[in-house]
């Protein structure tokens, strides 16, 4: 059975062609039923990634197929199988209500009762107007939307930017619960705190390429993330970083234990040992 | 909703249906905007008419707004065709809609043309029936009483310009729209190319181009200056005689009829083109 639901290949995409790359003969691919964590610095091409994995920007070379079909087409069974939540959104200034009975035709499996469940869990209701609401409660009702589209994938851009702290558990759980075998999200962001347990894989983004592309399943096999006094011994460490309590530290998995991935160590020690942490998955 | 990755009529209702209650509140402005030109005009028309006379002028006074308001406003509306992706969000939001872009793209040229045309046609009317509200303040003859309308509707857009233009047959008329909607295709093509203020920089673009065909002539006649270029008669008479205005017409009117076909497609590959960030630059 094909589970692949993108696949990206020979992606080279630049902002004008005498600016410098921002992704250079890329290459990953999404399976179905997985939640992914898209991270990287600044500037690093994450929202570019993604506006190419919707189609709303043309690669230099490469191609990009979502389930088998050429995205750039913008063909409507593509468009209407896949939502995009961007950092910053327009909303018209009607009745959410209005915008659900006016938008909602477009997505064939779209529920009123995931809609529902969704705004019932960020103290919403469908009658609310869309042009009085705050950016954070815009940005709730924005998502509840896109869970309730229903599409086999879900792509957003620091979703949690502009929610205040009891919305972005509520934030975790929508996700979760909106979460089949059928369905795959791509969480791109900074505030990893914010999604580090919903994570089923980690794609870390730097300098045109992907470093890492690994499951959590098999980080946590492979790594050991520990938290140490000051004065314990850190030299079998692949990285250390100074924290509240002493130092976070990245170990080798040698005795398989388990342990919470920490996806801000996982993302710094990438960044800074890179070489290290690639053979710890033989890359 | 359909499956169709071509066109779907139903899919089109969608977008459109989408779109106009969306934008209620800049299709209400569009509206009230030539309501409020409609009804100046009328009241303005009311001050010092005393007789039959004036209503006449009165009623060429609507028309001639009505008219410059269709060609200047058809041309403003046409340079919004792409207004619902003037913004990085807009263009998101209306790029991500499953819909096809030729569905996308007829909806937005529908909404310019034909939305167009009605609203001004909504609004002629009911200024026409706000004007009867302001009567009692003014002291009209009874002629003034009767609907504009009729006078308006009767001095129909071909007879003026057969008045005007080259217009004695149908290909004449034919030759005259089409190279008017030559000139309304090339806003068309500006909306789609500059997403900020197409309407000035496509009129600009105009501007500079009539200015330098000018100034190309005067080149002309000046670098060539010793050159006999008037007309012989004879000549024509000799070598021209199989020259009829209605094979002028007719070349003129496939001309035009290319022209506009390609301003549209030009139009509909600069859409198909479009990308949520708009590159520096950017070529067809």
């Amino acid at each position: 059975m094909n589970t692949k639901m993108i696949d990206v290949a020979g992606l080279s995409f630049s902002y004008g062609r005498k600016k410098s790359k921002v992704l250079d003969n890329f290459s990953m691919s999404l399976e179905k039923g997985s939640v992914y964590g898209l991270l990287g610095k600044n500037g690093t091409g994450k929202s570019t990634l993604l506006y190419l994995m919707a189609g709303l920007l043309r690669p230099q070379a490469g191609r990009v197929l979502y389930k088998g079909a050429d995205i750039t087409k913008r063909s409507p069974s593509s468009l209407q199988d896949m939502f995009l939540v961007p950092e910053e959104f327009a909303l018209p200034n009607v009745s959410l209500k209005q915008y659900v009975k006016l938008n909602a035709p477009f997505y064939p499996h779209f529920s009123h009762e995931l809609l529902n469940a969704c705004l019932r869990d960020f103290d919403m209701n469908e009658d609310i107007h869309l042009g009085e609401l705050s950016m954070g409660q815009k940005k709730k009702a924005f998502m509840c939307f896109a869970l309730a589209t229903n599409t086999s994938l879900l792509m957003m851009d620091e979703p949690s930017n502009g929610l205040d702290i009891p919305s972005k558990s509520q934030f975790r759980k929508v996700i979760a619960s909106g979460m089949t075998d059928e369905k795959s999200v791509i969480i791109s962001t900074h505030q990893v705190r914010d999604i580090d347990s919903l994570l089923d894989h980690v794609l870390i983004m730097d300098g045109t390429q992907l470093l890492l592309n690994q499951s959590v399943a098999s980080i946590c096999e492979r790594l050991y993330f520990a938290e140490q006094g000051m004065n314990e011994p850190t030299h079998d460490a692949l990285y250390v970083q100074p924290s509240l309590q002493g130092n976070s530290v990245i170990l080798p998995n040698t005795y398989h234990e388990d342990s919470k991935l920490n996806l801000e160590v996982l993302f710094n020690a990438t960044l800074a040992e890179r070489v290290k942490i690639q053979q710890m998955f033989n890359l | 909703m359909s499956t169709n990755n071509t066109f779907s009529f139903s899919r089109l209702g969608l977008v459109m249906k989408r779109d106009l209650m969306e934008n209620w509140k800049a299709n209400l402005y569009r509206f009230l905007g030539p309501y409020a030109v409609f009804l100046f005009a009328m009241l303005i028309g009311y001050v010092g008419a005393e007789d039959m006379d004036d209503f006449i002028g009165y009623s060429s006074i609507i028309f001639s707004t009505f008219t410059y308001l269709l060609l200047i406003g058809s041309a403003y509306s046409a340079s919004q065709i792409m207004e619902t992706m003037n913004t990085q969000q807009k263009r998101l939001s209306y790029l991500m809609l499953p819909a096809t872009s030729l569905e996308k793209f007829v909806v937005r040229a529908l909404y310019v043309t034909v939305g167009f045309v009605v609203m001004a046609t909504l609004a002629l009317l009911l200024a026409e029936a706000s004007r009867f509200l302001f009567m009692p303040f003014f002291d009209l003859p009874e002629s003034f009483h009767q609907s504009i309308l009729s006078g308006v509707f009767d001095t129909s857009l071909i007879d003026s310009w057969s008045q005007t233009y080259v217009c004695r047959n149908v290909l004449g008329a034919l030759c005259t729209i089409l190279v008017m909607c030559w000139g309304h295709s090339l806003f068309i093509l500006g909306g789609c190319y500059w997403q900020k203020h197409p309407f000035w920089k496509t009129l600009g673009i105009i501007l500079l181009v009539n200015q330098l065909i000018i100034m190309f002539i005067f080149f002309l006649a000046e670098t060539f200056g010793d050159i006999d270029l008037s007309i012989d008669g004879e000549w024509l008479e000799a070598h021209m005689a199989w020259v009829t205005i209605e094979g002028v017409l007719g070349f003129l009117s496939v001309l035009f009829a290319l022209l506009l076909a390609l301003n549209w497609w030009l139009s509909y590959c600069c859409f198909t083109r479009s990308q949520v960030i708009k590159p520096k630059f950017r070529l067809l």
